[in-house]
């Protein structure tokens, strides 16, 4: 086996301008791949931040009539115990309660229907970077004091900005009428379409007083340390344990077209190395097959002396294999310096588009910044290896079938 | 308004004969409607979440305008509705501002009521909006069938009328689209105010929670009473 390797390497340099022209085809379409997969992976790791980081956290927990209908009533009790209990979890990052209420909120120039959603300031930046996501103004102080943050477009639908003061009036557990008057004191940009338009955020006590709540929640959103699907599903059993009676769902559960989404990513990096593998195996099989016909004749006396025909399989598969190897050594000089370049600097399409493209509600930015993942590496460099021995089966099969008599007398 | 008035004249003259239908939907359109009316309302309500008790101070003026302000309790004294048109705002004393309801909201909860927003500002008359046929008589009171006119404004896709043998409803199912009963109202305790008789108890039952109601009781009513004009004004809520 070693004496045929080593035979398949020195056939591949006997031809060493074609040899390295394929090797550098091969590799110029790795180099291409790795870029557009850690462009798509980007794209998707934004989407991934978008939905599930800010919004959906890891695992969410609720009453198990909560979700779908969303009735105020329907709320996870002591609240306060069972967030301070699923802190002392192992592996959870964050765990955040919040609150939702419709309400009915206006100023001056306006008034129009929100869902107010309340949160733990504190706990909430350690969950989503929504805090981050500011564009004027502050986030909501710690301790209550009647802040508010809204979603930049509905601040822009009521005609106020930091500083003003809105009114929202909404119905309280009791069938009163509860209002309140809140100050403006920060504008998100999330690129979450509804967020941005019919985000309203105060603190979870201020909704909790609004609406009547006392110590209940309608939902707990948790972060992992483990990001991986394993991981968020063990997290989600632990939690489970802890909160019998709730309905604990991991983030594919609570959003499914989320995770059809997300999903994508793999069918989009196949579909991205089908396209240039396939145009690279047609070069892989051109070489293999000139190099097996021009030797006609010396594979006709390697038969004669004894060679068996799988042996001659071997070598013509090792010569295409060793194809692939010097293809991966450029591929990956090459494509790393992409990856490299998609990571630092990003493709600039704002000349193109303004505000960025919005794709099933996630508004993405202009810029788009690469993300390398290892398996993304790990696929193309598989498709180099795949394409150099499926493009070389042909030729390796015709060398087999060489009879060793015709061969010997050909020119 | 002159159709009703010939109708006055024509039931004044017909005395004691069979009345038709036309007169006793008109008699439920005009039953709580003068030229002004003041009230002392009481609205229990009763949900399978909450229940609540409030007293209210109702003044209206027409059909068109009317204004409720919350007495008690504490929590929501002060809080003032008014109805100009078709238009509700409603003054907020904690936070001491007036708020409109957006059209989007029309459909909102009055008050934590079974009353919505739109129950507030409609104006229609069911003699105008329905077609109907009757059966009964004088000794067992009567049934009105409504069926809404293709193009009318309303609803309901169907409502039926129970009327007693004083000739006044007491009780009206208005149905869905689909068939559906959506909601019950019923009269009783008739009172004679200023020579009028008025059920002084309405109360409204949702056809999906039978067990839930509103209950609305009237503790003082009086009728054409002298309303200042700038009362129904929005400077007006705050006092």
């Amino acid at each position: 086996m070693r004496f045929l390797a080593s035979i398949a390497w020195r056939n591949l340099w006997r031809q060493k301008r074609r040899s390295l022209i394929t090797a550098g085809g091969m590799a110029v379409g790795m180099t291409l791949c790795m870029a557009l997969i850690a462009l798509m992976d980007g794209m998707f790791a934004d989407m991934f931040r978008v939905m599930v980081e800010q919004q959906l956290g890891h695992v969410q927990v609720h009453n198990p009539e909560y979700p779908g209908k969303r009735v105020m009533y329907d709320t996870i009790e002591d609240a306060s115990a069972v967030v301070a209990s699923l802190d002392a979890l192992d592996g959870t990052v964050a765990v955040a309660p919040r609150a939702f209420g419709a309400a009915l909120l206006g100023g001056e120039a306006g008034s129009t229907g929100v869902q107010l959603q309340g949160i733990e300031p504190e706990r909430e930046s350690a969950l989503s970077s929504l805090s981050e996501r500011l564009v004027h103004g502050t986030w909501l102080a710690n301790e209550p004091d009647h802040g508010i943050v809204l979603g930049y477009r509905l601040a822009e639908k009521l005609h106020v900005d930091v500083g003003d003061s809105l009114v929202a009036v909404t119905q309280a557990t009791d069938g009163s009428m509860g209002n309140e008057i809140y100050d403006v004191v920060g504008l998100i940009q999330t690129g979450a379409a509804q967020l941005d338009r019919t985000g309203a955020l105060i603190h979870l006590a201020d909704l909790q007083e609004l609406l009547l709540l006392g110590d209940q929640v309608h939902e707990i959103t948790l972060l992992g340390a483990d990001d991986s699907r394993e991981g968020i599903a063990a997290l989600a059993t632990d939690i489970q344990a802890r909160t019998p009676d709730a309905l604990v769902q991991t983030w594919w559960q609570t959003s499914p077209p989320t995770d059809q989404m997300l999903s994508l990513r793999d069918s989009v990096s196949f579909l991205v190395l089908g396209a240039a593998f396939l145009v690279a195996a047609f070069g892989v099989f051109n070489t293999m097959m000139m190099s097996v016909l021009e030797r006609t004749r010396e594979l006709g006396v390697l038969r004669a002396i004894g060679l068996r025909p799988g042996r001659l399989i071997a070598m013509v598969l090792f010569e295409s294999i060793f194809l692939g190897v010097i293809a991966t050594a450029m591929g990956l000089v090459l494509g790393g310096l992409a990856d490299a370049w998609m990571v630092v600097y990003g493709i600039d399409l704002s000349g193109y588009m303004e505000s960025g493209f919005a794709y099933n509600g996630v508004v993405l930015e202009p810029i788009f910044y690469g993300h390398v993942r290892p398996g993304g590496i790990l696929l193309t460099v598989a498709a180099v290896f795949i394409t150099s021995v499926v493009a070389a089966l042909l030729p390796a099969w015709r060398a087999s079938r060489l009879e060793p008599v015709v061969a010997l007398r050909h020119d | 308004m002159r159709t009703t008035i010939l109708m006055a004249l024509f039931t004044q003259v017909a005395g004691a004969t069979e009345p038709t239908a036309l007169e006793l939907l008109t008699k439920t359109d005009d039953m709580m409607r003068g030229q002004s009316s003041s009230a002392t309302v009481v609205m229990d309500v009763r949900t399978n979440r909450y229940e609540r008790s409030m007293s209210m101070q109702m003044l209206s003026s027409g059909s068109e305008r009317t204004l409720i302000r919350i007495l008690s309790p504490e929590r929501e004294a002060g809080t003032v509705t008014l109805k100009v048109d078709d238009n509700i705002w409603n003054y907020l004393p904690k936070v001491d501002r007036t708020m409109k309801i957006p059209n989007g909201m029309m459909g909102g909860r009055w008050m934590g009521s079974h009353f919505n927003n739109s129950d507030l500002v409609n104006e229609q008359r069911m003699s105008d909006d329905y077609t109907f046929t009757m059966t009964g008589d004088e000794g067992s009171g009567w049934n009105l069938s409504l069926t809404p006119k293709p193009d009318a404004p309303v609803v309901w896709g169907r409502v039926e009328l129970d009327v007693g043998v004083d000739q006044l409803p007491t009780a009206a199912r208005y149905f869905e689209e689909d068939g559906t009963l959506a909601r019950t109202m019923s009269w009783s305790d008739v009172q004679d105010i200023e020579g009028r008789r008025v059920p002084m108890t309405m109360t409204l039952v949702p056809g999906d929670a039978p067990e839930e109601y509103t209950r609305l009781t009237y503790q003082e009513l009086c009728f054409d009473v002298d309303i200042p004009a700038n009362t129904f004004s929005l400077q007006a809520l705050r006092q």
